[in-house]
């Protein structure tokens, strides 16, 4: 059977030692979407992974993918793919042969995509990965990660060092590959607002527990940015949630939590304000900075 | 200029992919990247077997077979290559979609079939050296070792693949410790994981006179049944280590990573 794999975690607690990195977490991702898994670092982004593709067990609760407990799952594992940022790979064997050993592992390889991509980002496939630089092993994470076409594919984080126009057209790549193939795809980046734009569904992850878990359209729905003289900037924020100022002389800008109505907009904008969306980006790091919990609560945490 | 020709050759081969179960790829794959180095090995020991006695023969009397102290890298070299194996591996196995208990299985399957294989070959150069120096006018005999040259071909192999298979099997648990445990653990349990490969040299070489089947079985029973103690206690080790080696791999975390 085949088809997109939802996730959904219960209570789920792991420990690296004695650090807890994640804590009770229930969070759900949804079946043929791409979600944006976000955090700062040490979040549990990773750990979350590396549960959902059998890289390891928790300490407690569950993971469920596509309703099934993933450890030794042989059905279900074939499907479930992690691509990290160090890539997991034969590192003595070239990248030919890699490809080669990948496709007998995942049935819904696909060669021709494989092979565009390996040009588009000009991979050697008869060099080894021990030899290829940052860039070059992150590269050849995403030809693997995409051309799977595993049911859920997660992707940690896997364009680092990777130039601009690379990972614009990872970003085009993924985005074609999973209209002509639905699939679950779970990416992992700090470079929020370069995937703000492929993001359906997003999950915010802070100290080991979900911050938030949202349609990102809802997600920045929610956040205002208002610029404008800092005394009008002031006064509207009064009895508004506040998740970040900025001043610069007269002029001060604040992001806040606000769905204003046509009325409300238009005082604002009679009073001098600029009223703009706030970057998925900009409420990520407002809603993890310290005490910031508040706000999330209000956003509609799932905690 | 279309990307294969750009590429030199084709990035997958025309045939469509091999289905086969994931612990049968897992010891093909695993036997085929260790052929590699294998063929390396191989014509070193063929060159040190072929030299030497000419070296001997130069500067005094050709007595000794050459092959049969080539079995002690037969024993390391494989040993080595599938500590690293153990401790790496299964990273990738998992991350391609595979479970542990296939890796297992695999890993097993290969350990055995290497360790036939080697045992195979070196008992087979063993009968050649034995026939060529038989036509050179050398002399011919075994350093120590429980068999005599006469005993047969069927006893020569049982004891290479007695002492082959442990070592193997050996191999994968060190690297499987120390790729789980860390490296403490993975020193501390030296004396359990690799003491079982002493064991069998030690009952193959008889070259410390320490034989305890001669105690147990009789004196006029030992030498009739010193093969089939050997194999006993051979299969009891390795079915030791084999289940030691399950019972830490189907566990395994794959440790983070960062590139």
């Amino acid at each position: 059977m085949t088809g997109p794999l939802g996730l959904e975690a219960r209570g789920l607690t792991v420990r690296h030692g004695r650090k807890t990195a994640l804590d009770a977490v229930d969070v759900a991702i949804p079946a043929g979407s791409i979600t944006g898994l976000l955090g700062r670092n040490g979040s549990g982004k990773t750990t979350l992974a590396s549960v959902a593709a059998a890289f390891r067990r928790p300490d407690g609760g569950r993971l469920l993918v596509g309703g099934e407990d993933p450890w030794e799952n042989a059905d279900l594992l074939p499907r479930v793919l992690l691509v990290r940022e160090c890539g997991d790979v034969l590192d003595t064997e070239s990248l030919r042969t890699n490809l080669q050993f990948t496709e007998e592992c995942r049935p819904g390889f696909s060669r021709e995509v494989a092979e565009r991509l390996m040009d588009t980002f000009e991979l050697d496939p008869g060099a080894k990965p021990q030899r290829l630089s940052r860039g070059q092993r992150s590269a050849f994470g995403i030809v693997q990660g995409i051309a799977s076409r595993a049911d859920l594919t997660i992707l940690d984080e896997v364009h680092l060092g990777l130039d601009a126009p690379s990972r614009y057209a990872f970003y085009d790549a993924l985005l074609a590959d999973y209209i002509a193939h639905p699939r679950t795809i779970v990416l992992s980046s700090h470079l929020i607002d370069e995937v703000e734009r492929l993001l359906e569904h997003v999950v915010v992850l802070d100290r080991g527990r979900v911050l938030l878990a949202q349609e990102a359209d809802v997600l920045t729905a929610r956040g205002i940015a208002v610029t404008g003289p800092a005394r009008e900037v002031e006064r509207f924020v009064v009895g508004r949630t506040v998740l970040g100022r900025q001043q610069l002389g007269g002029t001060a800008q604040a992001t806040v939590l606000a769905t204003l109505s046509d009325g409300e907009a238009a005082d604002a904008r009679a009073a001098g304000l600029q009223l703009g969306p706030v970057p998925l980006q900009d409420l990520v790091v407002h809603l993890t900075e310290d005490g910031a919990a508040e706000a999330a609560a209000e956003m509609g945490r799932v905690r | 200029m279309s990307a294969d020709v750009a590429r030199g050759r084709p990035l997958f081969p025309a045939r469509p992919p091999r289905r086969s179960s994931p612990a049968l790829r897992t010891a093909r794959d695993l036997l085929a990247w260790f052929v590699q180095m294998g063929l390396v090995y191989w014509a070193i020991v063929l060159v040190a077997v072929v030299a030497v006695p000419f070296v001997v023969d130069r500067f005094g009397a050709v007595e000794v077979s050459i092959v049969w102290f080539a079995r002690q890298s037969g024993i390391w070299f494989p040993f080595s290559v599938l500590i690293g194996v153990a401790a790496t591996y299964p990273t990738v196995h998992v991350a391609s979609g595979m479970t542990r208990r296939a890796y297992v299985r695999g890993a097993l399957l290969a350990a055995v079939v290497l360790g036939t294989a080697f045992a195979l070959v070196m008992s087979l150069l063993l009968e050649v050296e034995r026939a060529w120096y038989g036509a050179m006018g050398w002399g011919w005999r075994l350093q120590d070792g429980w068999f005599a040259p006469d005993e047969g071909f069927g006893t020569v192999l049982l004891a290479y693949v007695a002492t082959f298979v442990v070592a193997n099997l050996s191999g994968v648990l060190v690297g499987t410790v120390y790729g789980a445990a860390g490296g403490w653990w993975g020193t501390l349990t030296l004396p359990l994981t690799v003491g079982p490969v002493f064991v069998v040299i030690a009952l193959v070489d008889a070259g410390a006179g320490w034989l305890p089947f001669a105690d147990l079985l009789g004196a006029a029973r030992a030498a009739e049944l010193t093969p089939l103690a050997v194999a006993v206690v051979a299969a009891v080790l390795a079915a030791a280590l084999a289940v030691a080696f399950h019972l830490i791999a189907v566990r395994r975390s794959v440790a983070p990573r960062r590139g």
